[in-house]
């Protein structure tokens, strides 16, 4: 069951949907919300993030989006996540080989896992990839990094899932996430799903934490002994707390794309699965 | 001198790994990038010389007081060899878990960050702290207490003062590139 507190990052960037404007946002706001949500802590650090007549300033906030997603990233790189995306990538490949293969990464933030893709030419050739995320900031430097390391791949702003943002032809389309589903309500999950079906992706495979009082108290751990940044510790504790379990997923994948078969398997709640502390779930198209 | 020379010999080069690690880590996830190696190198050596330049101070004034107080050196083996048996096991696990990061297979790195280098992050103060309890059980002498104590205060504040320097670099930077690369722990 998902509960009901926000992260901070959530919160203190706006954009409108349809035009991707940034949309100000009231510290004031912020603080209310989190404090009618009984969190606290949370609304302690909204205080102390810079405004102007009580607006968010919109630089600082990107800055500090940019560095709570460079902490990110190397954790990302601990919990080896671009290799576990490239390992299904690759076994999904191999069921069409010499077919090209777009990949796009929804709520791809600073692009790591794209870029490392890149980086690493872990799927080989006719590989187009593409990072989209409804945050400019983030996509404007994760095009800045591609740049400067010369790397293959294309980040755009916007809706990923839109028509016409990162390309039309659905049966060469793989899309994936890391970390996006715990940002979605579970009553949100079956449009998200729908989606890709309406796009007739060719498959899809959204990679999230496996939820349970020992991935908590890991990321607990991992987040006091690797991140700086209090939003980054505040939002990485959370976002175990509020991550969807395996039965959710799958709910809501075979209620948004019924003829999609999808997979997700979560372990024994009281026992650790280490090496799935994250895990997809996945659908390929019929 | 007696032969009990390993003991500062052992404890000087876990007081340089720690401080070259702890200037890894204060350089990791600042820039974004993917590929970080050099980085990574250099990092390891400021952190280094970081704590060469906090803990130089503290290791020069022991040698002083031995000079002066020829008969305190036993005192500091005593305290040395206290420190060593929660550090060196310490140390060990750590240097072998980096090693398997460094050889073996994806899985296995993870289980490694996962199981020991993470938590070991996490628990590092504490065993800093642990060590010092440990001298002061062994019978340890205030003097030495004290020097002891400034030693781990000045190897637990490489990290920070490395933390600062990110901090100072970013503000040089101009306002129209917001790279991100600094944040006070």
């Amino acid at each position: 069951m998902m509960i009901s507190m926000e992260e901070l990052t959530d919160l203190i960037v706006a954009t409108d949907p349809v035009s991707g404007t940034r949309l100000p946002v009231r510290r004031d706001a912020v603080i209310a919300q989190l404090t009618a949500g009984g969190q606290d802590r949370a609304a302690r650090l909204a205080r102390r993030l810079p405004a102007r007549d009580g607006v968010l300033v919109a630089e600082e906030i990107d800055a500090l989006q940019i560095r709570v997603h460079c902490e990110l990233q190397r954790l990302g790189e601990e919990l080896q996540l671009p290799r576990r995306i490239a390992e299904w990538l690759l076994r999904w490949r191999a069921t069409r080989p010499g077919e090209p293969i777009r990949v796009i990464d929804v709520g791809c933030g600073l692009g790591h896992v794209v870029r490392w893709l890149a980086a690493y030419d872990a799927l080989g050739p006719g590989a187009d990839l593409v990072g989209v995320d409804l945050n400019r900031a983030l996509v404007t430097r994760a095009a800045e990094l591609a740049a400067a390391e010369g790397l293959h791949c294309r980040f755009i702003a916007g809706d990923a899932l839109a028509p016409g943002v990162a390309g039309d032809d659905g049966m060469t389309t793989v899309v994936i996430s890391s970390g996006l589903l715990h940002h979605l309500p579970a009553s949100a999950l079956p449009e998200f799903f729908a989606a890709q079906r309406d796009r007739r992706v060719a498959a899809f495979a959204h990679w999230d934490i496996d939820p349970g009082p020992w991935t908590t108290f890991g990321a607990w751990i991992f987040h006091r002994a690797r991140m700086r940044e209090p939003v980054s510790r505040h939002d990485g504790v959370l976002s175990a707390r509020r991550a969807h379990p395996a039965s959710v997923l799958l709910a809501a994948a075979r209620a948004g794309a019924p003829d999609y078969r999808p997979a997700c398997a979560d372990g024994p709640r009281w026992w650790p699965r280490l090496s799935e502390v994250l895990r997809p779930v996945t659908g390929t198209a019929p | 001198m007696t032969a009990e020379w390993w003991v500062p010999v052992a404890l000087v080069l876990l007081a340089g790994l720690d401080g070259a690690f702890a200037g890894f880590r204060s350089s990791c996830g600042r820039t974004g990038l993917i590929r970080h190696r050099r980085e990574d190198v250099r990092a390891h050596l400021r952190g280094l010389a970081t704590a060469a330049l906090l803990l130089g101070p503290v290791a020069a004034l022991v040698l002083a007081d031995v000079l002066v107080h020829p008969p305190r050196w036993a005192d500091y083996l005593v305290a040395g060899r206290a420190m060593l048996a929660l550090y060196l096991p310490f140390g060990a696990i750590v240097l072998a878990a980096l090693a398997g990061y460094a050889v073996l297979g994806w899985r296995w790195r993870f289980l490694a960050g996962a199981l020991i280098l993470g938590p070991f992050t996490f628990a590092r103060p504490f065993v800093a702290v642990g060590g010092l309890v440990l001298a002061a059980r062994a019978g340890a002498g205030v003097t030495v207490l004290a020097a002891a104590t400034a030693a781990v205060i000045a190897a637990l504040a490489v990290e920070p003062v490395l933390d600062r320097r990110w901090v100072a670099a970013a503000r040089r930077r101009p306002p129209t590139l917001p790279t991100g690369t600094a944040s006070p722990r």
